[in-house]
């Protein structure tokens, strides 16, 4: 496996996260760049990847963003590891497995953001945060997943190449 | 002998990811208090992103001036007709204005007070937003350097837009009046209305912001401003929005207004961070 590249592709996406994702928000919702890569890293590279790529992902976005440091960790970790643990149930090449995932994802990792709200005590309007911030938020995740899966999965045999070696066939 | 546990991976894989997760939510329960005082880490994350930041927003202030002319063009006729208007009634409204100041002058200095001194303002550039939906804030491209501390009010020409919620030496983070947790942290943002009856802001996620009183029957009426009271961390007079309707909890009976905030938190460009709030601001103004 090739974790340098994967480790670069995770601090791109902290960056596009940290200092673009404002610019891309439509009706104030920002995309989860972060999100969106650990479910990815976790469908295509296992739970392991997943887990520690949502874990890492998790934290950064916890130190530039305002609110207890944690809550990330937990959400991006928790999908990273779930979808990773799909990743030998499911054909990576299937067209509904990157917005599924990437819906799922979303919806997951804002529900246990709201839990640590509510764990905390921060007054969540259930009705008023499903329909302002959770839906739209899941969607555009979705559509943003089915973009960057597809990118990834073009480089999966560079990214986790075969331990047996490759078969080069030649043309004569 | 090896301990059984040495042996079982599933056990040590459980122990792992239990021992995480107590870890994950001590550090959440020690940083869930409001904190003004952000750890070297986050300030060394934040200097470095700082560059990256000016220079999106740069690029990003192109692209959107470009656009905002083609859009502001096409409007442009009606909002001449609107706007001519508009200076007609506000001439008649400046000649109004003027007899009022007198009158107030006079009322002034018949009881004598002093003259409400200026606020200290810091002009500053939002340069970025929070990448979080699940906070409302914005960042600035003042720090510590420039004597921004936490808890400072900011404003922009409409209204109150919020408060510093954290320094690092080059930027702030400033937490926008539509956050859930602007109103937490005691009186964190003590309100009034004209009439002089005093209360709080409350603001519930999804951007709901709400004033609560002290008193159990208010006279309130739709379309009424709403302004800082000065009770708390914020000077007085700020206008924080307006009277959008009633509300009351349905579990506590409490009742509260609906408050439209003043500010259009879309179109956040220039604030102004209030330095160094004076004790008059606190409270001396407040009815």
């Amino acid at each position: 496996m090739r974790y340098w590249t994967l480790s670069g592709i995770l601090l791109l996406a902290f960056l596009l996260q940290s200092v673009v994702s404002s610019y891309l928000a439509i009706g104030g919702i920002t995309p989860d760049f972060l999100l969106v890569v650990v479910v990815t890293y976790g469908l295509l590279f296992g739970w392991e990847v997943g887990l520690v790529g949502g874990v890492i992902g998790g934290l950064l976005i916890d130190l530039i963003t305002p609110g207890f440091i944690g809550r990330h960790v937990l959400s991006y970790g928790v999908v990273g590891l779930v979808s990773g643990m799909m990743e030998g149930r499911v054909f990576k090449d299937n067209l509904l497995l990157a917005p599924v995932g990437g819906l799922v994802g979303s919806v997951a990792s804002q529900m246990i953001i709201v839990f640590c709200f509510w764990l905390y005590g921060r007054e969540v309007d259930p009705i008023g945060s499903l329909r302002q911030t959770l839906l739209p938020a899941a969607l555009y995740d979705m559509a943003l997943t089915i973009l960057v899966y597809n990118r990834i999965y073009k480089y999966y045999l560079y990214l986790k190449p075969d331990p047996r070696g490759t078969i080069v066939i030649r043309r004569h | 002998m090896p301990s059984p546990m040495r042996n079982n991976k599933h056990l040590r894989r459980l122990m792992a990811a239990l021992i995480a997760l107590i870890l994950i939510f001590a550090i959440m329960t020690a940083t869930s208090r409001d904190r003004a005082d952000v750890t070297i880490v986050e300030k060394a994350i934040a200097t470095v992103l700082y560059p990256f930041q000016l220079a999106t927003n740069y690029v990003a202030g192109h692209f959107r001036g470009v656009g905002t002319t083609v859009r502001e063009l096409t409007q442009l006729r009606a909002d001449n007709a609107s706007l001519r208007e508009r200076v007609q009634a506000a001439e008649q409204l400046e000649a109004r204005s003027q007899q009022l100041v007198q009158e107030n002058q006079t009322l002034r200095n018949e009881l004598n007070m002093k003259e409400r001194n200026e606020h200290t303002l810091l002009t500053s550039q939002v340069i970025s937003r929070t990448s979080d939906n699940w906070y409302r804030s914005v960042l600035i491209n003042h720090g510590s350097r420039d004597g921004v501390q936490p808890n400072m009010a900011v404003v922009n020409w409409q209204g109150l837009v919020g408060k510093i919620s954290s320094v690092t030496p080059y930027t702030s983070t400033v937490q926008l009046v539509i956050d859930a947790g602007f109103g937490q942290g005691g009186f964190g943002a003590g309100a009034k209305l004209p009439l002089g009856d005093l209360g709080i802001i409350d603001t519930v996620q999804g951007g709901h912001v709400r004033m609560k009183f002290f008193i159990s029957e208010p006279t309130v009426q739709v379309g009424q401003p709403i302004f800082t009271s000065g009770q708390g961390e914020m000077p007085a007079d700020l206008l924080i929005g307006y009277v959008a309707g009633m509300g009351s909890s349905e579990a506590s009976q409490e009742k509260f207004v609906n408050v439209r905030p003043a500010v259009d938190f879309n179109k956040l460009d220039v604030v102004h961070v209030v330095l160094q709030p004076t004790d008059k601001d606190r409270g001396a103004n407040a009815p």
